[in-house]
């Protein structure tokens, strides 16, 4: 009667109480917490395209159009989902490159972070100059298994 | 709390559960575990002779121990302390705490081969039911307890898991789609609490049940949630009254209630005390 009344109030306490570590911020990756599907998905981007006339025109533009590159079974991963800042200047370089010299790329975009979303670009530079520094973000960061 | 840890009740529950954990645990780890692809050919050894003997309920006071502990390796020694992270996730766990809480079940006297040598009442203990149940209230609380922030609420985490999944970077633009998110996401967060709590309280009326099972129906559907949709649903037999499960599995008629006030359970989907 007191093993099974040990054991019961021991283990139960264990079930209920030891996922509080890494919910308080603890590593340890020998206690488990139950934070399901928490960064998956952290780190996409999601991106429009434009392009600026001289005339002061703004014409939205289609990736997979502009680059020649199929949109559905075939597309490439790194154009079908966007992956982080390095992944969204390497799409804006090869736009660049698409477009033809003295293009004027136009993007707007957010990030997807531990904290929601993010803003990334709201359009007001040229994507095809070179791009004034990008603080990094450790939150736009999928956490591995035990972070 | 001494009428949990006395009672004695069917066994069938237990052992229902134990063929269950069994089952979950080939699914997930048998084929890794074969011997062309074992990390271990002794641990693959010891997997298969525990697990096969207490899936007959054969040895099952040995057998079921020696599973728990076979688990307990798996995770621990391999997944987490020899870096094989593909064998420590939330599913790999929660397989490996409902192996060790079945060691602790009487889940040898139903629906096993031990009664072939050992016949007896199929009743006894089930105070440790109450463990399997404490371990889905604990996934609920604690997930939902993640869930409470601007970022799921809002709706931003599922639209983030779904572009991750399904839509890429080119999420839907519609805007009911935003208040699809947002909706579900409220609705994921308090259906979890309601599991919780119901669970950690021990009361899950039949409704509360159906809709868990919805919910993980759902996600088995959406998401690569391996056996964790199937094991949360096993294990919610540990919150139905074992006499009940009893009688269902006899096809036998549930007994007449006397009275309104003193009706005893009849339904095995109402775990309500």
């Amino acid at each position: 009667m007191r093993l099974r009344a040990g054991l019961l109030l021991g283990l139960a306490s264990f079930i209920l109480a030891s996922p509080a570590h890494r919910a308080l911020g603890g590593r340890s990756p020998y206690l488990r917490d139950w934070m399901l599907y928490r960064d998956v998905g952290v780190g996409l981007v999601q991106a429009s395209f434009a392009v600026h006339d001289p005339d002061g025109h703004t014409t939205d533009i289609d990736r997979f159009t502009a680059l020649k590159l199929p949109r559905a079974a075939g597309a490439p991963r790194w154009l079908t989902h966007i992956s982080g800042e390095t992944g969204l200047h390497r799409i804006c370089s090869q736009l660049c490159a698409a477009l033809g010299p003295g293009a004027d790329l136009r993007v707007h975009a957010r990030i997807a972070t531990t904290a929601g979303w993010a803003e990334l670009d709201h359009g007001e530079h040229n994507r095809c100059l070179p791009q004034p520094p990008h603080p990094l973000r450790p939150e736009a960061t999928p956490r591995r298994l035990h972070d | 709390m001494i009428d949990l840890l006395t009672r004695e009740a069917s066994t069938r529950s237990a052992a229902l559960l134990r063929i269950a954990v069994v089952l979950l645990l080939w699914t997930r780890f048998a084929a890794e575990l074969t011997l062309v692809a074992t990390p271990s050919v002794p641990l693959s050894l010891a997997f298969f002779a525990a697990t096969a003997c207490l899936l007959v309920g054969l040895w099952t006071r040995l057998s079921a121990p020696a599973t728990a502990l076979v688990t307990l390796v798996l995770y621990f020694w391999f997944g987490v302390h020899r870096g094989h992270t593909a064998w420590i996730h939330h599913h790999h766990y929660l397989l490996v705490s409902a192996a060790c809480i079945c060691a602790l079940t009487p889940c040898g006297r139903s629906f096993a081969l031990d009664r072939l040598r050992r016949a007896g009442p199929e009743r006894g203990p089930v105070w440790a039911l109450r463990l399997y149940t404490l371990q889905l209230a604990s996934v609920y609380l604690w997930s939902a307890q993640a869930k409470l922030s601007p970022a799921f609420l809002g709706g931003a985490q599922l639209e983030h898991i779904a572009m991750s999944l399904y839509f890429g970077s080119d999420p839907p633009t519609w805007p009911a789609y935003s208040v699809l998110t947002v909706a579900a996401a409220w609705l994921v967060t308090l259906l979890e609490l309601a599991l919780g709590l119901g669970f950690l309280l021990g009361k899950t009326p039949r409704w509360l049940l159906l809709a868990g099972v919805a919910l993980h129906a759902a996600l088995y559907l959406s998401l690569p949630v391996a056996t964790f949709s199937a094991t949360m649903i096993c294990l919610y037999l540990a919150a139905l009254d074992p006499d009940a499960v009893d009688r269902w599995t006899r096809g036998e008629p549930a007994p007449a209630p006397l009275s309104t006030a003193s009706a005893p359970r009849t339904d095995p989907l109402d775990s309500r005390t």
